[in-house]
């Protein structure tokens, strides 16, 4: 088992993250800024959660700590039941966690194939297999063979936004982090990347974290939670 | 990840055709700097070869250079000299065909003798005036048997022959004669001489005087220690050995008991000043070294020069390339790691460049400069790009996601 796939609490009790009063504050050479003030909450396996809040309210620095991108600054983070500060981060992230954003983020020079290959190509799995699979997460999320050859800028943001959470199902986490994955589509595209998110959620036991602006996605959440001024409180779940 | 920069080296073809383009430039531009380095320095080790220090033994004053009455001692020491090489010297001696009695010497005395070590000892004479049939020149010169070879009009003039034994009786000038009035000697009994060549008539003349009978220098020394005289040489010159050493070598000389010449000294016939003619050599070097250092110091300029060129490039192809970067950090690929695949490109390409370089300047480049060349602009290069990718590494994954590209 890799490091960061330790876990004791996942299994028995469907709490995968824990936040305990967490916090956040941004160091700069001239100032300090606060983001998170005491945040707590769980996320379950199964569940679809959004957090909502205005711009600047610390949404993406929370879920750039649930990430592991960063640490909290107070309080503690819990990732199946480990200190995320003692797990290998890195490892979390190819292993077990994944995130998208609204930009899409795929690799320019890979194509959409490719880049869904990409976090088994990390994993060491075998060029077959690694191929098979990687068209199987694509057929998944709905994108055709004819799009598989082709560079990211040649298709459309859905494609690319669907390419992406085929990447994130590659890399074989059960977590999916996404920041505002809707903000750059149309209500057609936003309804398909809704739809594929509740049903990796509710069919694959995914766990779903959702930062969004946008209400119909929130409104399809199981939990959402608002965001102020760094603080974290439940709205509906 | 061998697989992302294959990918990356095909897709992104303008930018990599950019980067092996600089490489190739740098390639040129450092074998142009070392080829100078080296061409300087193989001149200055030339200069040896090709302006050499002419030394000759003067009188004090330094007013001449031959005509001197030069110790065997000296001679003896400057051939056993390290520091001295094509060393010639001569010394002249006056005969007569036959024996006669000493009180008629002035009606036969008409034959200027001369010992010499080599051809060019004796003035203008080359081995190519010189005729032997029965060995070579360098052979009879350095032989101590009593041959001789004679001048060609002489020969026809007293009917001689190769191959004839003639007898000759020699005088010697006195080193104890007054400035001005030389005093000469018999040296005892005749010597016989076998004549084993001939040689051309002289256009300049050595000492003033047409040289008629050369034998070997060491038959003449010979001859003087037979008779219980000390031999002198008429003149001595010669090269140093090696003008790189040119310090050492005036010492020696010291040692050995030449001065420098002095212009208050009188006039005299003993030969214990040397003349050493550096200036040309010494001016050469001088400007040759001073190139020489001058551009080596410029090696720790041109290295950074290439290391920032190496630092600029990757950030600029880094700067293009963060969101890769970032993925590839969010993919969990770990923050040492994840900026090799940049690196691993970048210097795949500057590799690239100076194959293609190398392949250009070996038309001019010797291959040790090639590898110098190569081995610097790696080095430095890999240096910069580490300082650059290593700069981007250091970033926050999220903000180098948030800028767009």
């Amino acid at each position: 088992m890799r490091p960061g796939m330790e876990g004791k609490m996942g299994a028995d009790t469907g709490k995968i993250i824990e936040a305990e009063k967490i916090g956040y504050v941004y160091q700069s050479k001239y100032q300090k800024t606060r983001a998170l003030t005491e945040v707590s909450c769980s996320f379950e396996r199964g569940k679809v959660y959004a957090i909502t809040g205005k711009s600047g309210s610390g949404k993406s620095t929370f879920l750039s700590l649930l990430a592991g991108l960063d640490v909290p600054t107070e309080g503690n983070l819990y990732i199946e039941g480990k200190d995320i500060r003692e797990i290998d981060r890195d490892a979390y992230r190819m292993n077990r966690a994944s995130v998208i954003y609204q930009a899409f983020h795929l690799f320019p020079l890979l194509t959409v194939l490719e880049n869904v290959m990409f976090p088994m190509q990390l994993q060491h799995v075998s060029k077959k297999e690694m191929k098979e699979r990687a068209q199987a997460f694509l057929s998944k999320v709905g994108l055709s063979d004819t799009l598989y050859g082709k560079m990211p800028n040649m298709v459309s943001g859905g494609e690319q936004q669907r390419a992406a959470i085929a990447r994130a199902m590659a890399s074989g986490g059960q977590i999916l982090l996404a920041d505002e994955p809707t903000g750059n589509l149309d209500s057609q595209n936003e309804a398909v990347i809704v739809e594929l998110l509740g049903k990796m959620a509710h069919e694959e036991n995914y766990t779903v974290i959702v930062v969004t602006h946008n209400e119909k996605v929130a409104e399809a959440a199981d939990v959402v939670y608002g965001m102020s001024d760094g603080r974290l409180e439940v709205v509906r779940g | 990840m061998l697989y992302y920069i294959k990918c990356s080296l095909m897709r992104r073809k303008a930018a990599n055709l950019i980067t092996a383009g600089i490489s190739i430039m740098l390639v040129l531009l450092l074998n142009l700097y070392f080829g100078s380095v080296r061409s300087y320095q193989a001149q200055l080790s030339d200069l040896a070869e090709n302006v050499p220090i002419f030394c000759q033994i003067t009188n004090l004053n330094g007013t001449m250079g031959n005509g001197l009455f030069i110790s065997e001692s000296t001679v003896e020491a400057l051939e056993g000299s390290g520091q001295v090489k094509d060393l010639s010297y001569m010394a002249v001696m006056m005969a007569g065909e036959g024996d006669f009695q000493d009180a008629e010497y002035s009606k036969h005395l008409n034959l200027y003798v001369v010992g010499a070590n080599n051809a060019r000892a004796v003035g203008e004479l080359t081995n190519d005036m010189i005729h032997m049939e029965s060995q070579d020149t360098d052979a009879f010169f350095a032989s101590d048997r009593m041959e001789c070879i004679v001048n060609e009009k002489v020969l026809a003039k007293r009917g001689w022959k190769v191959g004839d034994r003639i007898t000759l009786k020699c005088y010697y000038y006195d080193p104890a004669s007054e400035l001005h009035k030389i005093d000469i000697h018999p040296m005892g009994q005749t010597a016989e001489a076998e004549i084993v060549g001939t040689m051309e008539e002289i256009s300049g003349k050595t000492n003033a005087i047409s040289t008629d009978v050369v034998i070997p220098a060491r038959a003449a020394r010979n001859l003087f220690k037979q008779s219980g005289l000390t031999f002198f040489a008429d003149t001595v010159t010669f090269h140093v050995g090696n003008p790189l050493l040119l310090n050492d070598f005036k010492e020696e000389m010291q040692n050995i008991g030449l001065m420098e010449t002095s212009a208050e000294a009188g006039d005299s016939y003993t030969g214990c000043a040397l003349v050493v003619r550096d200036a040309e050599f010494i001016a050469s070097a001088t400007d040759l070294r001073r190139s020489i250092e001058m551009l080596q110091s410029f090696f720790p300029v041109v290295c950074i020069l290439v290391l920032l060129i190496g630092y600029v490039v990757s950030s600029l192809a880094g700067s293009s390339r963060r969101e890769e970067f970032a993925l590839m950090r969010l993919q969990g690929v770990k923050r040492r790691r994840a900026f090799l695949p940049f690196l691993e490109e970048q210097m795949l390409l500057v590799a690239l460049g100076c194959l293609v370089g190398d392949a250009v300047a070996v038309a001019v480049s010797p291959v040790s400069v090639i590898v110098k060349v190569n081995g610097v602009l790696l080095l430095a290069y890999l240096i910069g790009a580490m300082a650059a990718y290593g700069q981007m590494s250091r970033k926050n994954v999220v903000s180098l996601l948030s800028i767009r590209r």
